[in-house]
């Protein structure tokens, strides 16, 4: 929109460019210390130009190629799967408890409220998936628990719909014989893509960043690791072969950049989202326009 | 009385569409969230794994003595508090500045590049983080001490042996780690504002000041009470990897660093004893319910619209 | 008539029997936890085909399933697996020790199991086995190991040859700290002792922990070695003495830059040039060179710093086998258990994989990697044996000498044994002052054994919240617990 004044908007670029720069200097400074070597680390500190270039730990997750791509794979179909579900089942669940008119409102509000405070812990929650629903070394494993939904993205919306929506569309729309299905499809999705979207990017950067559902319940089936879990175990492998006196010869010749290793992991599971993040956002977007439009 | 179940009956009949609606999610609520609550007892039992959750024996309020057993309870509960006040308030601050400001930048790409990358710190996991901090006030050889204040002719500061850096320290960690994330959900809802409502006040002769005071702000008024409602509800939570791995779990500093998740942490670390832990977790939960519910009850009296339930 | 019915009646006995041992002549699959550092699903199913084959052949009713974790996961899915008995045999490193496993009922009591199917356990362990033991019931089965340890401080071979230091003369801290100055005064910029992550580089010595890791409450050996009185070892002259060291050390200016900060082991740092030395501790100075020269990858040199090895049920506890207590297959588990400790060739097939393909046997006696193979590109990690039950029974990797397993066991024979050893402390009764105690020598000894800050001060300080947090309370039950084994035994 164009109300505001242009000094005010001159002066949001610099605030929002210096914010920026806050966020990309230490990933810089990320990006460099995976490519110093570990003698320039150690004698001359880190650096954001680095005295000394080195491919070495690029050069140790080379070998591990294949299983980060599949990781990455499994990480973009849990998360689309994951993300398309997830405000699926959001969207349904919020646009009824943000009806005034809805008997029982407050008791279900409060309801989802008390999941937000409340678990019952790891074990459980493990026994129940595991026993009742059979869900280890499963795809769905990486998919259903814990993060199908979440409260905090309930209430969110629920409070987006109560505030962004007026009442007065959804009577007028009642009056003129709509369901509540129509009225959700073609009046309350529309006027509501920038929720839409928000719940979409937590929930996609809730299913990216997880390594949880994978560690408690992926034994067998490593091959779904999502990159996150592999990147947990290439770290740990690292620091094994750095740290682990008792073994024999497996070390012997094998010098691993341990603190750039780190690095260069923490760059590999950075890089890929943020190149198509907007992409994937955009195409959301749309996606969810052309829907509520068919419906 | 007999009419008003009527009309109650009838309007659960007419609302039977949004019951269905809520049907599936209502589902998983139940099996995803409800279901293992069932494991809440265990804070008051002695786990045994060859019995399950709901064999093993009873065991009164011992599992939460040693909460209190540690001669820095209080150092903890502070920290634990005072973080999480301090959070709350900068972070609802900064989120909503940052908010604003993006809406107001017009270059649609410009705006899509700043979105995308204040979520770069959201991306790292606390554990980079943690190197990253170091790589910047590592003693002798963090970006700070040895590149920035050595050519200012300045002495080294000794960042890791010294408490009294480290509220400062956590704070802008935490602040800059999840300011965007925080600032997306009030972008989103400036974005669902009617522009009309601008419109009007330009044609008013509203300043820009003035839009923002009466427009933006009141129109965020309900998400910033939902928000710092669920805030305040996990105000006895700690984030583990922010106190523990960021301060590289440095025994000089525990008086500014340690909270109560980190002190659950450490003392299970060897005994990993499923009792003690569910103790911890529940009394967190139990507290800050108690919190909310105060809080959620002071709003429904001021504003009976505004409260979360 | 009768005669008939009896006939009848007989047959169908001889039926039931037939079908019964047709029933149990189907092998039982048991699930064994396996801690992997990186090998390849293909490879790792040669394997364990291999294994099978193996029990098969050697008429055993059990056949194996590896479960792979990797060290990121394995505390988390282990403890997990206990809860639904998912996994039939697992060894505990990185786990809770025995006595809390047993205390919280993960674990399958062993003494009817062991004395029916595991002759060979018992065999191989002696008296040592009891160090499985937690309150007179036997929980688990430790590895065969090299069991006593000394403190040795190991240190580059190529700097202690050009500096003309023999390390022979090296035998205590004063001894030590003479031949580090003269290293320092010849290489001022290097570390003389690398720490590790969280600025740890030196365990408590000369002490027996009593089957826990930590020394709140314990035995001092290197004071009184036939003494059963529980001690603190922080307020005990051996900590004292380590203390002023210390502040030598640091005086002459031994430690690495940033020592809290490291993020390796400590034996990294001497890998990549940056450290000397840094102190391990091993059963004798020729193990220390074998183990820790592979690791390092470079020439070293070890010094026995502490006048003898001690064998405690410390050194013991952490790498222990163990069988949940809801493990469905617990006999078959136990079977497998008693293969691993007896079958070189089983011993062998885990160890170092399939003859001919991750391993050949040298002239020398030992093992090495065949053409074109190495410890990279192998499928079968090579240096993870010595997380397997009896790694004395299989060929030792070149250039360690074919003999060195024999000369591990023959050291377990020789070395001092703690009065206590044997004994396991269970610390449920004071879990809450084990708890708050902790946190305090976290928050204190670190800095404490670098000498940073105003440590007199920090010390005082110290010993007054060990007070506070009830240390006294540990080492009067760990004494209770001690009187009550001693009296028993």
């Amino acid at each position: 929109m164009n109300t505001y004044d242009k000094k005010f908007e001159a002066l949001a670029n610099v605030v929002l460019a210096i914010l920026c720069l806050t966020c990309v200097v230490p990933l810089l400074l990320l990006i460099m210390s995976s490519l110093t070597s570990e003698d320039a680390l150690m004698h001359n500190g880190y650096a954001l130009f680095p005295q000394k270039i080195s491919l070495d730990a690029y050069h140790y997750l080379w070998f591990s190629r294949a299983q980060i791509l599949r990781a990455y794979e499994m990480t973009l179909v849990a998360t689309l799967v994951g993300t398309l579900s997830n405000v699926t089942l959001t969207t349904l669940f919020a646009y009824p408890l943000s009806r005034k008119s809805l008997p029982g409102r407050n008791f279900f509000s409060f309801a989802v409220f008390f999941t937000l405070l409340f678990n019952g812990g790891m074990i459980p929650t493990y026994l129940m998936w595991v026993q009742v629903f059979n869900i280890k070394d499963t795809f769905w494993a990486l998919i259903i628990p814990n993060l199908l939904m979440n409260g905090f993205g309930i209430i969110v919306m629920r409070t987006y719909f109560t505030t962004s929506i007026p009442n007065e569309i959804l009577e007028a729309a009642r009056i003129d014989g709509a369901g509540e299905t129509r009225s959700l499809l073609s009046i309350v999705l529309p006027l509501s893509k920038p929720i839409l979207s928000t719940i979409a990017l937590l929930s996609g950067l809730a299913y990216w960043n997880d390594w949880l559902n994978g560690l408690y319940y992926l034994v067998k089936r490593t091959d779904f690791y999502t990159i996150q879990n592999l990147l947990n175990r290439l770290i740990a492998s690292a620091d094994f072969i750095s740290n682990n006196a008792a073994n024999s010869s497996i070390t012997a010749g094998l010098t691993v950049p341990s603190v750039g290793v780190r690095m260069a992991i923490a760059v590999i599971a950075l890089i890929p989202i943020m190149i198509i993040y907007p992409f994937l956002q955009k195409g959301f977007v749309k996606g969810i326009v052309i829907g509520s439009v068919k419906g | 009385m007999e009419s008003e179940k009527k009309n109650l009956g009838r309007r659960i009949i007419r609302h039977m569409p949004l019951y269905l609606m809520m049907l599936p999610g209502l589902a998983y609520i139940v099996i995803n969230n409800y279901m293992p609550l069932a494991g809440l007892q265990l804070a008051f039992k002695k786990f045994k794994y060859s019995l399950g959750i709901w064999e093993s024996p009873w065991n009164g309020l011992k599992n939460f003595t040693y909460l209190l057993r540690t001669g820095d309870a209080w150092i903890i509960i502070r920290n634990t508090l005072g973080y999480n006040l301090m959070f709350i308030f900068l972070g609802t601050l900064l989120a909503i500045v940052v908010a604003i400001l993006l809406d107001s930048v017009q270059h649609k790409r410009l705006q899509q590049t700043y979105q995308t990358v204040i979520l770069i710190p959201y991306l790292i996991s606390y554990v980079i983080v943690s190197y990253i901090v170091y790589a910047l006030l590592g003693e002798s050889n963090g970006m700070i001490n040895n590149s920035i204040l050595k050519a200012l002719g300045q002495q080294a500061v000794p960042w890791y042996s010294d408490p009294k850096y480290w509220p400062y320290i956590l704070t802008f960690v935490q602040l800059w780690k999840t300011f965007g994330y925080c600032s997306i959900i009030y972008f989103a809802t400036i974005m669902g504002i009617d522009k009309s409502f601008y419109e009007a006040a330009v044609v008013d002769g509203a300043s820009t000041w003035q839009q923002i005071t009466c427009i933006t702000l009141p129109m965020l008024k309900p998400v910033i009470i939902t928000l710092t409602l669920l805030s305040i509800g996990r105000i006895f939570y700690s984030d583990f990897g922010l106190f523990y791995q960021v301060p590289m779990n440095t025994g000089l500093l525990y008086n500014a660093t340690n909270t109560i998740d980190t002190y659950v942490y450490r003392g299970l670390l060897e005994t990993n004893d499923v009792g003690r832990a569910s103790a911890a977790g529940f009394i967190q939960s139990v507290l800050g319910f108690l919190l909310v519910l105060g809080t959620n009850a002071i709003v429904r009296k001021v504003e009976k619209e505004q409260a979360l339930f | 008539m009768k005669r008939i019915l009896s006939v009848l009646l007989v047959l169908t006995m001889l039926l039931a029997c037939v079908s019964v041992a047709s029933a149990e002549s189907t092998p039982e699959t048991i699930q064994v936890a396996y801690l992997l550092a990186m090998n390849s699903a293909e490879q790792r199913q040669m394997v364990q085909d291999a294994v099978n084959e193996l029990l098969v052949k050697k008429g055993l009713d059990v056949q194996v399933q590896f479960v792979c974790i990797d060290f990121a996961s394995w505390a988390t899915q282990i403890n997990l697996m206990l809860t639904d008995g998912s996994v039939d045999l697992f060894n505990d490193c990185f786990m809770p020790t025995v006595s809390v496993l047993a205390d919280s009922g993960s674990l399958a009591p062993l003494d009817d199991l062991v004395n029916q199917y595991g002759q060979g356990i018992k065999d191989a362990l002696g008296d040592y086995l009891n160090c499985g033991k937690v309150g007179g019931v036997l929980y688990g089965t430790p590895k065969v190991n090299a069991f006593s340890s000394a403190m040795m401080f190991v240190m580059r071979k190529d700097i202690c040859d050009e500096l003309g230091i023999d390390p022979a003369t090296i035998t205590d801290f004063t001894t030590l700290t003479a031949a580090l100055e003269k290293v320092h005064a010849a290489y001022p910029d290097m570390t003389m002792i690398a720490n590790g992550s969280t600025g740890t580089y030196i365990d408590a010595y000369d002490t027996d922990m009593l089957g826990t890791q930590d020394p709140l409450g314990c035995l001092l050996l290197g004071e009184d070695s036939t003494s059963l009185t529980v001690q603190n070892y922080y307020t005990s002259d051996t900590f004292k003495g380590l203390l002023a060291n210390v502040k030598q050390w640091s005086a002459d200016g031994f430690y690495m830059k940033d020592p809290l900060n490291a993020q390796d082991g400590s034996m990294a740092y001497i890998s990549n040039g940056q450290a000397f030395g840094g102190f391990v501790s091993y059963c004798d100075e020729a193990t220390a060179v074998s183990v820790q020269g592979k690791a390092i990858g470079k020439d070293i040199y070890a010094a026995q710093i502490t006048a003898q090895p001690w064998a405690t049920t410390s050194n013991i506890t952490g790498m222990i086998w163990c069988v949940p207590s809801l493990s469905k297959h617990q006999a078959a588990a136990v079977k497998f258990l008693n293969e691993l400790y007896t079958d070189p060739d089983l011993a062998n097939l885990v160890c170092n994989g399939i003859e001919g393909t991750h391993y050949v046997v040298t002239d020398a006696g030992n093992i090495t990697f065949p053409e074109g193979i190495d410890a990279a590109s192998t499928g079968w990690p090579s240096g993870m044996g010595t997380f397997w039950p009896n790694i004395c029974i299989t060929y030792p990797w070149s250039p360690d000498p074919s003999n060195m397993y024999q000369n591990w066991l023959a050291s377990n024979e020789t070395c001092s044994k703690s009065p206590a050893l044997g004994f396991t402390f269970d610390s449920s009764s004071v879990a809450d002052e084990v708890t708050a105690c902790a946190t305090v020598v976290d928050k204190y000894v670190p800095a404490l054994l670098l000498n940073i800050g105003d440590t007199d001060a920090q010390y005082t300080s110290f010993l007054n919240e060990l007070q506070a947090s009830g240390i006294d309370d540990i080492i009067a039950a760990k004494q209770t617990q001690l009187n009550t084994w001693a009296a028993a035994k």
